[in-house]
């Protein structure tokens, strides 16, 4: 009977040995505002992950464009269930942080991620994921889909492009057709997007060009009514004189030989190569010089891992796979198939983004862009005050409204929103 | 015309008519053209969506545009998730709004009319204020990515009870008398006698939710995760980002998404005007 008991029992478990189920990974979730093509490569980089990783499985879930996300993201940490991961702009970061928050949501990613990953990140993007927890400078979200503002060109209309403000002006008058012969102009040098959110980042660009600054250090106000802002103000609006101004998107525009040129972000890259197809040759140049010499605007957003009803192994799970996605073969693939730019410095001197910099010339002025890059500042303010800047700037360009008037008007409308900004924050801009 | 008629009231009568068709064949231009547009766009190669003048029909037609863009997410599970929800939703709300529109026209009780006009402000909230509480309560019933939220929280429709009570308030009140002569019940009144006679509302009503429910796009995309529980406007989103759209492919997934609701327009057109003119709503 014992001997019976004992086969038995040595039967039994070693079939719940090759029965039991293999140990559970530890899930990830990672929502993000990527559709499209760009989704596609998002879950290529995340089916990678799961196929290496014994230990962690990451889901990633596509919740609409930024402003779904960010409603989400909101609705999720006020229920107290966020996502593992999320993406963040720079200005969404704070609605997570103390003081908008009685605890931190989010896990600061410094001291989870490798100190030589950090050290490996540019300069401008270490300071613009950089927020005061604890009274201490505190690396909290990662770089991940960052693009610059360019200028797109044809290169059979437009052999070199403008390298100055007045040529880009002259350009854009002389680029002027009337095809048709009815007396009205339907071929354009250069286009812009008066109503469009971007509008204001890209007075930003000029007023950086210009000479100017944006916020001050106590992040408390801003310098938009100086004299270099109006400098910016009046080029925008003799270059919207000369152009056409609408609301579609410049690609279609561009493909269709309606425009020469435009400035737009690199995330745009795959737009224009698909437009555009082989109907002619085209680039990108990221070296327009205002009074004061070039800049351009990042934008595109960070990531941020949450604590909140998360474990520790979670978190750590996480910073794993963020560490994957900022690893120098993902961010070069990412940028390869994007526009964006790669966030590691390693990764941008690779041989491989060299050679392909190398074929792929479109892809060039984003990264040289970065030297003279800013980022508008990570406050939560910013969100709305992003928006009275284009609608200021719209004015300016398409109401016919006075400059100096206008500005001095924006300039005491921000300065009131930033009011509210709490003492020892710094940001960047 | 008849003989009566003057050779100048003859000719007002055809200028007052001819004016009236151009009046309503321009309503008609504006309303088919952006249709018009999207089916033409939807057969274009890329690099003709922003040809100006529009090519209205492109040299080569690209039909394979409808495939890819059907082909590029999860819409056949979409389509089968818009068409579950907006049915069972519309079918729920017709019988939680006629309820409670039959209670507001023909029934007398304490504190009815504060009661329906506190209904009524409940119309002048926005929807986005109440998204984060109401996102709040789902996570508390533990319904985030399931149907129950995306059907339960919306088989209510204040409006649908103010456009129902108006029309049960025009039918009049003896066919109730008339009814309880019968010891017909308040419940076998209002499903045997009041709704087939307020047919009309009930299709408008109907319709309006089919509609609502079939374009829901922010309330699916925040109370879902799985694709297997989105719906097609969720869908369009994959053709639209921030620094571009694939517009050949975003008005294909259009054209497919809308076509549906046309058919229904089609067939209940007639009864949904009806319903329009009959409650009063301009």
């Amino acid at each position: 009977m014992f001997k019976k008991g004992l086969i038995f029992a040595v039967l039994l478990a070693t079939t719940l040995a090759f029965w039991a189920p293999a140990q559970d990974k530890i899930q990830v979730t990672f929502w993000h505002a990527m559709s499209g093509g760009l989704g596609e490569t998002v879950d290529t980089l995340v089916a990678q992950f799961n196929e290496q990783s014994e230990t962690t499985e990451v889901t990633a879930v596509f919740q609409g464009n930024y402003g779904d996300l960010f409603q989400k993201n909101l609705a999720s940490v006020a229920a107290g269930e966020p996502p593992t991961i999320t993406q963040m702009f720079e200005n969404w970061t704070p609605s997570y942080l103390q003081p908008a928050l009685d605890e931190n949501a989010l896990a600061p990613i410094q001291g989870l991620i490798d100190p030589s990953i950090v050290a490996d990140i540019p300069g401008i993007f270490v300071s613009a994921n950089t927020y005061t927890i604890d009274g201490e400078a505190t690396l909290t979200t990662i770089p991940f889909n960052k693009s610059a503002t360019i200028l797109y060109y044809n290169q059979e209309t437009v052999p070199n492009p403008p390298t100055t403000w007045d040529e880009l002006l002259e350009l854009s008058q002389s680029l002027r057709q009337d095809t048709d012969g009815d007396g009205e102009d339907d071929v354009f040098g250069f286009y812009m997007r008066p109503g469009s959110s971007g509008v204001g980042e890209l007075y930003l660009t000029y007023l950086k060009m210009a000479g100017g600054s944006i916020i001050a250090d106590d992040c408390k106000s801003v310098n938009l009514n100086g004299a270099e802002a109006v400098t910016a103000a009046q080029f925008m609006k003799d270059l919207a004189d000369v152009s056409l101004t609408g609301s579609d998107f410049e690609d279609g525009l561009f493909a269709a030989g309606t425009i020469q040129m435009y400035y737009s972000t690199s995330a745009g890259i795959v737009f224009a190569t698909r437009s555009v197809g082989d109907n002619f040759p085209w680039t990108t140049f990221g070296g327009l010089q205002g009074p004061a010499g070039t800049s351009s605007v990042i934008q595109g957003t960070n990531l941020g891992i949450f604590q909140m009803n998360h474990t520790q192994e979670q978190v750590e799970a996480a910073a794993d796979f963020v560490s994957f996605l900022v690893d120098v073969p993902q961010t070069v693939f990412w940028a390869q198939e994007t526009g964006y730019l790669p966030v590691r410095t390693s990764a941008i001197e690779s041989a491989e983004f060299q050679d392909f910099l190398a074929n792929s010339d479109t892809y060039r002025a984003p990264t040289e862009s970065l030297d003279n890059a800013f980022i508008t500042p990570g406050l939560e303010e910013w969100s709305d005050v992003r928006l009275t800047i284009a609608d200021a700037v719209e004015l300016i360009l398409v109401g016919g409204v006075d400059i100096q008037e206008t500005l001095d008007q924006l300039d005491a409308d921000v300065d009131e929103a930033l009011s509210s900004v709490s003492d020892g924050i710094s940001c960047t801009g | 015309m008849n003989a009566f008629l003057s050779e100048r009231e003859v000719i007002g009568f055809w200028l007052r008519k001819g004016a009236t068709y151009a009046v309503l064949l321009g309503g008609v231009v504006a309303m088919s053209v952006p249709f018009l547009w999207m089916i033409s766009t939807s057969l274009k190669a890329p690099d003709q969506v922003k040809v100006f003048p529009p090519i209205w029909i492109p040299e080569v037609l690209h039909w394979e545009n409808y495939v890819i863009a059907w082909t590029s997410a999860p819409f056949n599970w979409y389509l089968f998730n818009s068409f579950f929800i907006a049915t069972v939703s519309t079918a729920l709300e017709l019988i939680t709004t006629a309820m409670a529109a039959y209670a507001f026209a023909k029934m007398d009780f304490f504190g009815k009319k504060i009661l329906f006009v506190l209904l009524l402000g409940t119309l002048m909230i926005p929807g986005e204020m109440l998204l984060i509480p109401n996102y709040i309560t789902i996570v508390k019933l533990s319904w985030i990515d399931t149907y129950y939220a995306l059907i339960v929280p919306w088989i209510v429709s204040v409006f649908g009870i103010f456009l129902l009570r108006q029309f049960f308030m025009s039918q009049p009140d003896e066919l109730w008398d008339a009814a309880q002569l019968d010891n017909c019940s308040r419940f076998r009144f209002l499903w045997q006698i009041l709704i087939p006679l307020s047919r009309p509302g009930l299709m408008t009503v109907a319709l309006f939710k089919f509609i609502g429910s079939w374009n829901a796009f922010l309330w699916v995309i925040i109370m879902t995760n799985s694709p297997e529980k989105r719906t097609l406007p969720v869908g369009l989103r994959n053709f639209t980002q921030e620094a571009g759209s694939l517009f050949e492919l975003l008005t294909a997934a259009s054209t497919l998404v809308i076509l549906p609701i046309l058919i229904l327009f089609f067939f209940t057109q007639k009864q949904f005007i009806e319903g329009i003119a009959r409650s009063g709503i301009r």
